[in-house]
């Protein structure tokens, strides 16, 4: 294994470093806006951020890790946010082009995908734990406008998740 | 299939077994360690912003304050004055109560029962739900259901309790209905939480007079709720041709987006009077 790309217990360790503080900022409350009281998903944004930059496993590392963390802060069904976040990361490291890698445009569409599939993830789990609200309701008022702000996250959060993958490469996908 | 092609799918797999797990009831205390360990991180980083907040506050609004101590001084002159006066006005409401031969069934003005305090440790990431985690739970003698209030209002009720942490769901959230009344005019609703974080009061009586800047209290029917705790204020009417019922906006009497320290009524018999309630 070729050291200088890193190995798997750095990268659970960045992980837990990372997502831990983004979680803790999320779960402090101070990031809500507007009537409605929304905030961005650090944790979701971090974590396609991190799988659009790097491959599937790397991806799903970050949200499972991810997604523990907002389960632990969480009232909902403990690992649902793992689940989700798990999937969206992988789906996103999994479904990447490296070509298109450097293009903002594509980190957006990529943000907004990610982000949709989290809320839709998310929400079945959460239906199927005996958690009901109005669908129309809920994607309107919530998923849509959350997943526009993920969106302007996750594109913001690229080049940042760059440096870091610079300073502290993934492990890589094959070994 | 190259070897770390199953990485993803163990991290899925086992993201599944802990929810089928938790629904199960089999994580309760890797979850109670989990959450005690998060509300510690979120409370020392929610003092840090905390203190860098006031920091910056201190230096902005050094003279503004000056001018509110001194707006404060005159208003605690006037309050001071006017507390006399409504001293009288207890004694005569007394001393008619008893001419006429009301019983006077609870005390003055107060929340009895509400005997456990705590602060908020950690808000609920995400959007879907509204909930607060409270730095207190089965030490504090809390369980779930317990209503948890604060000096202008009700607040929610307890989901979850660990030994030193709670769940509390607010009264905004989506799966909150409490019975309420309007206070001037004793009609009954129903106070349900909205997904976008506001609350409704529908259930109201078409031909019911309802009016904006209305006070809507609890009811105590359904038993969770003690009777009298308030919950805030019509802010809207909502008049239809076609429906049943009348519909009422609500805006909260408690400020639940910046709570610090909340307390639960532990007692059942727990109760708030109200000026006008009679026998």
């Amino acid at each position: 294994m070729d050291p200088s790309r890193g190995s798997f217990w750095r990268s659970v360790c960045l992980a837990i470093v990372v997502l831990g503080l983004l979680s803790l900022l999320e779960g402090s409350g101070q990031l809500r806006l507007g009537r409605v009281g929304l905030a961005p998903d650090l944790v979701l944004s971090a974590v396609i951020a991190w799988a659009f930059l790097s491959d599937s496993s790397n991806g799903a590392l970050w949200g499972f890790v991810g997604g523990l963390m907002l389960d632990s802060l969480s009232s909902g069904p403990f690992g649902a946010y793992a689940l989700a976040l798990g999937a969206v990361g992988a789906l996103v490291g999994g479904g990447r082009l490296s070509l298109y890698a450097d293009v903002r445009t594509w980190g957006a569409v990529v943000g907004a995908s990610g982000a949709a599939l989290f809320y839709a993830l998310l929400l079945l789990l959460m239906a199927l734990s005996g958690w009901g609200a109005p669908l129309l309701q809920t994607v309107r008022l919530i998923v849509l406008p959350a997943v526009a702000m993920d969106t302007i996250c996750v594109v913001l959060l690229i080049t940042p998740m760059r440096a870091l993958q610079r300073r502290f490469p993934p492990s890589p996908a094959t070994s | 299939m190259r070897k770390r092609d199953w990485v993803p799918l163990l991290f899925l797999f086992v993201a599944a077994a802990l929810l089928l797990l938790d629904r199960g009831g089999g994580l309760s205390s890797p979850k109670a360690w989990l959450s005690r360990w998060a509300a510690s991180g979120e409370m020392a980083l929610s003092r840090l912003l905390a203190n860098i907040g006031n920091a910056r506050v201190f230096f902005q609004d050094l003279d503004e304050l000056r001018a509110d101590n001194e707006m404060l001084r005159q208003r605690v002159e006037d309050l001071t004055v006017e507390l006399a006066a409504l001293g009288e006005v207890v004694a005569e409401n007394e001393v008619l109560r008893r001419e006429l031969g009301f019983v006077q069934t609870q005390g003055v003005l107060g929340l009895r029962g509400a005997d456990v305090t705590g602060r908020v440790a950690v808000a609920e990431p995400g959007n879907l739900i509204r909930a607060i985690h409270v730095d207190f739970g089965r030490n504090a003698g809390l369980l779930p259901d317990m209503p948890v209030v604060t000096g202008r209002g009700l607040v929610g009720r307890v989901i979850e309790v660990e030994g030193a942490v709670s769940e509390v769901l607010l009264i905004t959230d989506s799966r909150s209905s409490v019975a309420a009344l309007i206070q001037r005019t004793r009609t009954a609703g129903i106070v349900r939480g909205q997904v976008d974080g506001s609350l409704v009061m529908d259930g109201i009586a078409r031909d019911a007079d309802v009016q904006v800047g209305d006070i809507v209290l609890t009811s105590g029917l359904g038993g969770v709720f003690p009777k009298g705790i308030v919950i805030g204020q019509v802010s809207q009417v909502l008049h239809s041709d076609t429906a049943m019922f009348l519909k009422a906006v609500v805006s909260p009497s408690v400020d639940l987006s910046s709570l610090e320290v909340v307390l639960v009524v532990t007692s059942p018999q727990a109760v708030r009077s109200e000026p006008g309630d009679g026998p």
